[in-house]
Formats: C-alpha cells, sequence, structure tokens
C-alpha cells in the first residue's frame, strides 16, 4: 500500500470490503519500521497487539459486524493515556515500570468502536517538559524537516499522524498542546469544550485546563474520531451531560451565512508573527467569504491578558500536582519539566485568585462575542516550526501562544492546515466555537479544507 | 526585602521556594531566576488596579454552567 488514506477514506473501503484492516495496520507498521527511526514520533510499538487486533477486526466486518468509521483503523495514543497492561510512562524517568490495570475511559471508547491500537507515542515529559534531550526517550521530530521542533506536548501524535504512520491519535492540550503540534507538523487537531472528552485514566497536568482530543489527517476524521470519544463518563466528575451529535451528518452542510468574527489583533498586534501568517490568514479569510460566510474583524482583551491568566493557573496547579516529587526527587524529572514547574512554587495565592477572577472575565468575553458570531478565527501560530535545537526552555512563559484562550476559556477550538511558508513548513489556522458546539466548528473546517488544496501535500521522509 | 512585584535578590529568591518546599541547587539559581522574572511579569499584569465588585469574576471557570 503506498498511498496513506484518511480515516474517512479507510472507512469507507474497509466497508465496502475492499480494504483490509490487516494490510492497513501492516502498512502502518511497515511506515514506522522504516521512518520512526527519524522520527522519534513512538515509546512504543504494539505491532503483534495491533496485528491481532486488526485480524480480529477483519474477521468481523467479513462476518458483517461493522461497528461503525473507526473499525478497524490503526490509531496512536499519547503516552500519557492509560492502557491495561500496556507500560505508560509519560516520558518521564518517573514512570518508566508503570503498567495502569485499565484503559482511559476514551481508549475504552476507541477499543469499542473497532479502532486498532498500533502504539503509545511521544509526548513532553508529563505533557509539559520539552522538547528534552535528557528523558528516557528522544524528542519528536518534524516530519516536514527533522531538524524542526514538533511543537508539544503532543508531539509524537502529531508526528505520526503527518508521516501516515498511524491515520488519528489522541492528544492531550493545557495551552494549545493539541493544536500547536497540529500547526506545525500540517494536520488538524481539535480541542474540544471543557467537560466534553473524559480525562478519566489521562495522567493530568492542570486540572481546570486538561482536554483531550483528537488529531488526524482531515477535519473529518478528527470529526469521525470525536463521535467516538465525546460523552458523559461518570469516572470524570467535569464531564458534562450531553448527547453526542452526529458530526459527520452535519459535516457538509454549507457554511454560506454563517457569522465569523476574525480575532486579527492576535497574530497582527499582540505579538510578532511571521509575513508567511499574516497572508496566509489573509487568504483563509477570503476563502471563508468566498464560501459564503459574514466576515468581520473582532477586538478581545489582548493575547497577553489571555496569557497572563493562562500561565499564572499552569505553573500554579502544575506545581500542586507535582509538589511531593519535586521535593523529594527533583533530579528524575527532565530539567525542563523541573525549572518550568518549579516556578509554581513561587506563585501566591492571591496571585492564583487574580488569575481565576480574569479568566472568568476573559471567559465572559469570549462568550458574549460568541452570541455576535457562530466561530471565531485566528491564526494558530506565529510562524512556521522553529528549529528543534536551542529551544527556549521558558517559551511558553517568556511569550504568548495563540492556543492559550481558548483553554483559559474551556471554548472548542480546531487547528487546521491553511497554507506553507516559502521552505515548505505549515501553518495553521484556528476555529473556535461556541461551548459545546463543536459541530458548527468543524463544519467551517471542514468546508475550508474541501475548498482548499492542502491536503493534498504529504511529508516525504 | 524586594517589594510586591519587583525581582528578588538570589537570597530571598532562594527562601521563597524554601518555603514551598524546594531547596532550589545552586548552580540552576540563575535559569530559574531568569525563568520567575518572566513570569512576574504575567503576575504583575494581574495585580492591582481592578475591583472586586464584578461578582461576575468571583464565578470559579469552568464549566459549572455547563448544561
Amino acid at each position: 500500500m503506498s498511498d496513506i488514506p484518511s480515516i474517512a477514506e479507510a472507512a469507507r473501503r474497509i466497508a465496502a470490503r475492499d480494504l483490509s484492516p490487516v494490510e492497513l495496520t501492516q502498512a502502518c507498521l511497515d511506515r514506522i519500521a522504516a521512518v520512526d527511526e527519524q522520527l522519534h514520533s513512538h515509546v512504543l510499538v504494539l505491532a503483534d497487539e495491533a496485528l491481532k487486533a486488526a485480524g480480529e477486526a477483519e474477521a468481523a466486518i467479513m462476518r458483517g459486524e461493522h461497528r461503525g468509521p473507526m473499525h478497524g483503523i490503526p490509531i496512536g495514543l499519547k503516552d500519557i493515556y492509560e492502557t491495561a497492561g500496556v507500560r505508560t510512562t509519560g516520558q518521564s524517568k518517573l514512570r518508566q515500570d508503570y503498567v495502569p490495570e485499565t484503559d482511559a475511559t476514551t481508549v475504552v471508547r476507541l477499543k469499542a468502536a473497532g479502532a486498532v491500537l498500533t502504539g503509545k507515542l511521544t509526548t513532553h515529559e508529563f505533557a509539559f517538559g520539552g522538547p528534552s534531550f535528557d528523558l528516557p526517550q528522544p524528542p519528536a521530530r518534524n516530519p516536514w524537516d527533522t531538524s524542526r521542533f514538533t511543537g508539544g506536548s503532543s508531539s509524537g501524535s502529531a508526528a505520526a499522524v503527518a508521516a501516515g504512520l498511524c491515520l488519528g491519535a489522541l492528544g492531550s492540550d493545557t495551552g494549545g498542546s493539541i493544536r500547536v503540534p497540529a500547526a506545525f507538523c500540517g494536520i488538524a487537531g481539535m480541542k474540544p469544550t471543557y467537560g466534553w472528552v473524559s480525562r478519566a485514566g489521562v495522567f493530568p497536568l492542570v486540572y481546570s485546563m486538561d482536554h483531550c482530543g483528537p488529531m488526524a489527517w482531515t477535519v473529518e476524521d478528527c470529526a469521525i474520531m470525536l463521535a467516538a470519544i465525546a460523552g458523559h463518563d461518570p469516572r470524570d466528575e467535569t464531564s458534562a451531560r450531553l448527547p453526542v451529535p452526529d458530526y459527520a451528518a452535519s459535516l457538509d452542510r454549507d457554511i454560506d451565512g454563517l457569522k465569523v468574527g476574525v480575532v486579527r489583533h492576535f497574530y497582527e498586534d499582540d505579538d510578532a508573527t511571521s509575513p508567511a501568517v499574516t497572508a496566509t490568514m489573509n487568504a483563509a479569510v477570503a476563502e471563508l467569504e468566498a464560501l459564503g460566510a459574514h466576515v468581520e474583524d473582532v477586538r478581545l482583551s489582548s493575547l497577553d491578558a489571555y496569557h497572563a491568566s493562562a500561565i499564572v493557573t499552569i505553573v500554579a496547579e502544575a506545581f500542586a500536582l507535582y509538589q511531593d516529587d519535586l521535593q523529594s526527587q527533583p533530579h528524575e524529572f527532565g530539567e525542563m519539566f523541573r525549572h518550568r514547574v518549579m516556578l509554581g512554587a513561587l506563585v501566591g495565592a492571591a496571585d492564583y485568585v487574580q488569575a481565576t477572577r480574569r479568566r472568568r472575565q476573559l471567559t465572559l468575553e469570549m462568550d458574549r462575542a460568541l452570541e455576535q458570531y457562530d466561530v471565531l478565527v485566528t491564526a494558530s501560530i506565529f510562524g512556521p516550526a522553529p528549529p528543534i535545537e536551542g529551544f527556549p526552555k521558558f517559551y511558553l512563559i517568556e511569550k504568548p501562544l495563540l492556543s492559550t484562550p481558548a483553554n483559559v476559556t474551556g471554548l472548542p477550538a480546531l487547528s487546521l492546515c491553511n497554507g506553507f511558508s516559502a521552505d515548505g513548513l505549515p501553518l495553521s489556522m484556528q476555529i473556535i466555537g461556541r461551548r459545546f458546539d463543536e459541530e458548527t466548528v468543524l463544519r467551517v473546517g471542514h468546508a475550508y479544507e474541501k475548498a482548499t488544496p492542502w491536503r493534498g501535500r504529504r511529508p516525504t521522509l | 526585602m524586594a517589594r510586591k512585584g519587583e525581582p528578588m535578590t538570589a537570597d530571598e529568591f532562594r527562601a521563597a521556594a524554601r518555603h514551598a518546599g524546594i531547596d532550589l541547587p545552586n548552580d540552576e539559581l540563575d535559569e530559574l531566576r531568569y525563568g520567575y522574572d518572566h513570569l512576574l511579569k504575567w503576575i504583575n499584569a494581574l495585580r492591582g488596579g481592578w475591583s472586586f465588585a464584578d461578582e461576575s469574576a468571583h464565578r470559579f471557570v469552568p464549566p459549572e454552567d455547563a448544561p
């Protein structure tokens, strides 16, 4: 098998018995064997288990027991998702021998949908400390240029999907850890509404900002994966009680007449943006207009205001979570994680309260903006993937990220490729929607993706 | 002693971390102080100058208002 299908394409062919899940899985395993030495996207390859699961899926489908679009689809998991009987390390020395007894709820759901788990994927240490070179495994490399950073912390998930080593992956997103690597690696990544996808059985980092979600080659694939994992989970106290929509059914509806607010000042005024980002964003906004959307600029608080609330919350909550280990065995952590999280020791209680108060204000601000608009769009990143060597330890603290506003507010946000830089590296647009309205976010993203040529280009390794 | 919102001396920095149970190694102190100086910019951006009268800001985020 030479071409790498999307999940949707593979699902259609599997349902038609035109594609064997075993052959599809074997093709992914072959690609892992061929290129992952360059990418380091996997911390564990589950070849035997995957082929066994693919064989069972194939047999069930041949018996007429097709479970839906995830049946027989090879997927990977960021190595903070607990997997029963399979080591889950968080890429930390502290968890090298940890073998969970149960699956995370999302893993249970993907398995129930018939997905085939091909491997556990590289992450920054505990989803925060990277790109680090002092951990048990090396950091993932960007398949568009292996000297470049993948973004993080769902680094292996983005690299593996972009390179076609699996068709979809789960990531987690506390300040942009799904959307930034998706953007740098040229794939789609969805951070759902806070409370929409269960976090039970996933290593936490920041209780009030952690989100789990899908990463895949296309927006349509993210919709398929989201439908499989979303919905109420009694194991997760923050889980919302709402029915899961049929995302696939609404995906192809046009976006004629939808109101789109462009948060232009986030990427044009609030920090230094590459000219290529401005150009691709202008073109993307024009494309949305051409598709019938009513587009206008909207002004929110500065990106700095969102980031101040985010970063104080992140380091304070992460420090609270890891305080015992940081006190008793600090050098078991990699230096990046240790230094970033230790700063949380110096955040005062009053400062955390102020961050929380500001956060509520910003949440109301964005909710109100979304009473005027169906979605907001902005850039996902300020420029293409930077070199991985010498990446600043405190980058998250030095400069704001375009992704953090959706973590501060808990709103659903999708990153998708909207073009390439002059040197062939992916760029990305972000679509933010109303609380629990992933359906509209995905619909806008899918309409844009179908109208543009960006999905026709894959990295070559 | 540094005033609230101002950078701390090395000793103050070490003492503040010790208060949180963290013994900072000498050879990492400069890097951590560099990181903290940046963090302080964000902390200061949140401090002061706004009223507690806005009750809506007191509700904990998110999503207790989720349906």
